[in-house]
């Protein structure tokens, strides 16, 4: 394993989603449009024959508009959603912290919820019972592990679900939107943290809308527009082309 | 001529036992995976089969009162050992021979790596091996190059490699996928079961109130003014009740457990049928205890009986059938958002198709073939025979209610199969 062996490597993907009119879709409303037939649905393409690839220990940033396809691709990277055209090859423990804070389950405490989160990314009780300490560290949450989630802020949420990415200490990070609503303080520990991770060798890819997050943190940078890769290159530039469409 | 067979099949089922504890072991509790511990993994194989060899000794015993217990213990204890014998060295066989011929060697006295090396004779060994071999006509020799001549003890040594692979999975997987989902699937449950419980004092006894009260209602409904002539009526409604809500609750659940779930499913990638099958689990769980509870106040009654030792098997059909609906539905339900409507019609109509709130006996003979080839009716009918009427279950009726729930949960985990992919992305 050399220093530039591919993390991850997409090769002519394309994502075509159904999209349903109307919903939710019921068994009811597809019988009576099988009858009339009238079409409930469109195909629209949320990527077009994305390629890239992501070196071990490199971190991609991906900016673009909203609805240009930036999560849609993360979840490809994830092997959330199958591609519907090409291939996504992926080496490597994949923590996908996608909107993670928010799928912490109410009822839960902190450590309850970090007990499950952690078997979804693959670690054994033990572990996160070893890891739990450390991440009530890092989330500033100490004190707080034992009380239900309802009662977290966003921003608590939001710390507690990075502190536990960064310490399953995955070969492959996804961070979407993750580092929004830290505040500065928090957002420095990221920083250090990530760059941490990076010099151990894990692969990270951030979407983002705070370009100085991307300048800051990313290696080269992939501009989405549309399900289209706009522009790829070093972040700086790929940032000036961003700044210079959203202008427009 | 039903008991025999019954006799027959429980020493089967037992001397497989080994075998079925050994996989358990290994594959759920990821115990003695590694290489040096497979023989430690064989005998603790062997110990767990132990019970299931007493039981038959016990159903023997009551099956053939008239027979001599020593002579049956004996025959038993023979069979067994020899059972738990030919699978240890199922494994261990090959690797024995080696170390017996290293000590061997050794007992000449000591010596270093290289003098056993040269005293060990790998060649002579090897041309023991291929003369036997071209002697069974495996292998043919030309030229001084061997060539293989048919491939009939390559298979046999290929199916037993097969079967090795069901205990151990293969190296190249790395630490294998299904100890990790085995974390996952621990998780859910206990999250499955704190859900539930959550603030309750009664606990898990919660689960025995509903199907209490549904007795209650009927009992009273169908003894008082309906006049139902079936003999200790409640007790007969006890003893149905809980294979019909173990189904009924599963089902609902587990329909919406994916849809309930969204979050998770859309933003880790892990089998998504664990999510449904927790529920299961958890209902599964439910139920065991509900029938505990049943047994120990029958018992209590003093209505035990040895045929209780099938109950368990019909417990693993239902838990077949309810796992491959309860996927399928669940699966449904992400695409078309009425299925949870549509199952709660299903299953309110299906409540009255199963001999819950009358007997099997009260259908007219007419409609009697129809009733059985429901695999549910089958199984509440054949508690109710253990348990309500003390009598044999009926093996034949058992089997084609299995082999259904066979298909139905082979057929419903295909479904699923299919829709899978397309699953996160319609959520």
């Amino acid at each position: 394993m050399t220093h530039t062996a591919c993390a991850i490597s997409l090769s002519g993907v394309s994502k075509r989603f159904r999209l349903i009119h109307e919903p939710p879709l019921t068994l009811q409303k597809t019988v009576h449009h099988l009858v009339t037939g009238k079409k409930s649905y469109e195909d629209i393409w949320a990527l077009n024959d994305i390629s890239f690839t992501v070196r071990k220990g490199e971190t991609l940033g991906i900016i673009g508009a909203n609805a240009s396809g930036k999560t849609t691709l993360l979840r490809l990277i994830a092997g959330i959603y199958p591609a519907t055209q090409g291939t996504v090859r992926c080496e490597g423990r994949i923590a996908p912290s996608l909107e993670l804070g928010a799928g912490f389950l109410n009822e839960f405490t902190a450590a309850e919820n970090l007990g499950l989160y952690g078997a979804v990314f693959g670690l054994t009780r033990k572990q996160v019972a070893a890891k739990l300490g450390p991440i009530a560290r890092f989330a500033g949450l100490e004190g707080f592990m034992d009380v239900p989630v309802r009662q977290f802020s966003m921003g608590m949420r939001m710390r507690l679900a990075f502190a536990l990415a960064a310490e399953v200490q995955p070969d492959i990070l996804l961070i979407d939107e993750m580092l929004a609503v830290g505040d500065i303080a928090f957002k420095e520990k990221c920083f250090r943290r990530i760059a941490e991770l990076k010099s151990s060798g894990m692969t990270l890819v951030l979407v983002s809308h705070t370009m100085e997050e991307i300048e800051q943190v990313c290696d080269r940078a992939i501009l989405l527009e549309k399900g289209s890769v706009a522009a790829m290159g070093e972040c700086r530039a790929v940032v000036a082309r961003y700044r210079e469409r959203m202008a427009r | 001529m039903n008991s025999q067979l019954y006799f027959i099949a429980g020493l089967t089922a037992a001397c497989y036992a080994p075998f079925v504890a050994h996989v358990i072991l290994t594959r759920v509790f990821g115990r003695y995976a590694a290489e040096d511990e497979r023989q430690s993994g064989c005998l603790a194989g062997c110990a767990c089969g132990l019970p299931a060899a007493a039981a038959v000794f016990f159903a023997g015993r009551s099956l053939f009162p008239a027979g001599d217990p020593f002579s049956l213990a004996v025959y038993l204890a023979l069979v067994y050992g020899l059972a738990a014998y030919t699978y240890f060295h199922f494994f261990n066989i090959s690797e024995t021979s080696r170390r017996i011929k290293l000590l061997t060697i050794l007992s000449r006295g000591d010596m270093d790596g290289r003098e056993l090396a040269a005293r060990y004779d790998p060649w002579g060994a090897l041309r023991r091996r291929l003369a036997r071999l071209s002697g069974l006509g495996e292998l043919t020799e030309r030229e001084g190059r061997f060539f293989l001549a048919r491939r009939r003890l390559l298979m046999c040594a290929r199916a037993v490699f097969i079967l090795r692979s069901v205990l151990f999975p293969p190296e190249r997987t790395g630490i294998n996928a299904f100890s990790r989902h085995r974390e996952l699937f621990r998780a859910l449950l206990v999250r499955g079961f704190k859900a539930k419980y959550k603030n309750s004092f009664l606990g898990i006894f919660w689960s025995l109130l509903n199907p209490l009260l549904n007795v209650l209602v009927f009992a009273v409904i169908f003894t008082f003014i309906l006049k139902l002539p079936v003999r200790e009526y409640p007790l007969y409604l006890l003893c149905a009740i809980f294979p019909w809500s173990f189904f009924n609750g599963a089902l609902t659940n587990s329909a919406v457990a994916i849809v309930e779930d969204a979050h998770f499913v859309k933003n880790t990638a892990f089998p998504v049928a664990l999510i449904p099958l927790a529920v299961i689990a958890v209902n599964f769980v439910n139920f065991i205890v509900d029938c505990s509870i049943l047994l120990l106040v029958l018992a209590a009654m003093g209505r035990a009986n040895i045929y209780w030792v099938f109950l368990p098997a019909i417990c693993l059909v239902e838990l077949a059938l309810v796992c491959g609906l309860g996927l399928l539905c669940a699966g449904a339900f992400v695409k078309f958002r009425d299925v949870n409507f549509i199952l709660n019609f299903f299953l309110r109509l299906f409540f009255y198709f199963c001999p819950v709130v009358y007997t099997l006996g009260m259908v007219p003979s007419g409609l009697r073939a129809l009733y059985l080839s429901n695999p549910l009716a089958v199984i509440i009918d054949q508690f109710t025979c253990i348990l309500y009427q003390g009598n044999a279950p009926d093996a034949g009726l058992l089997l084609l209610a299995a082999g259904e729930s066979a298909v139905i949960c082979g057929a419903c985990f295909w479904l699923f199969n299919r829709m899978k992919p397309t699953i996160p992305e319609r959520l």
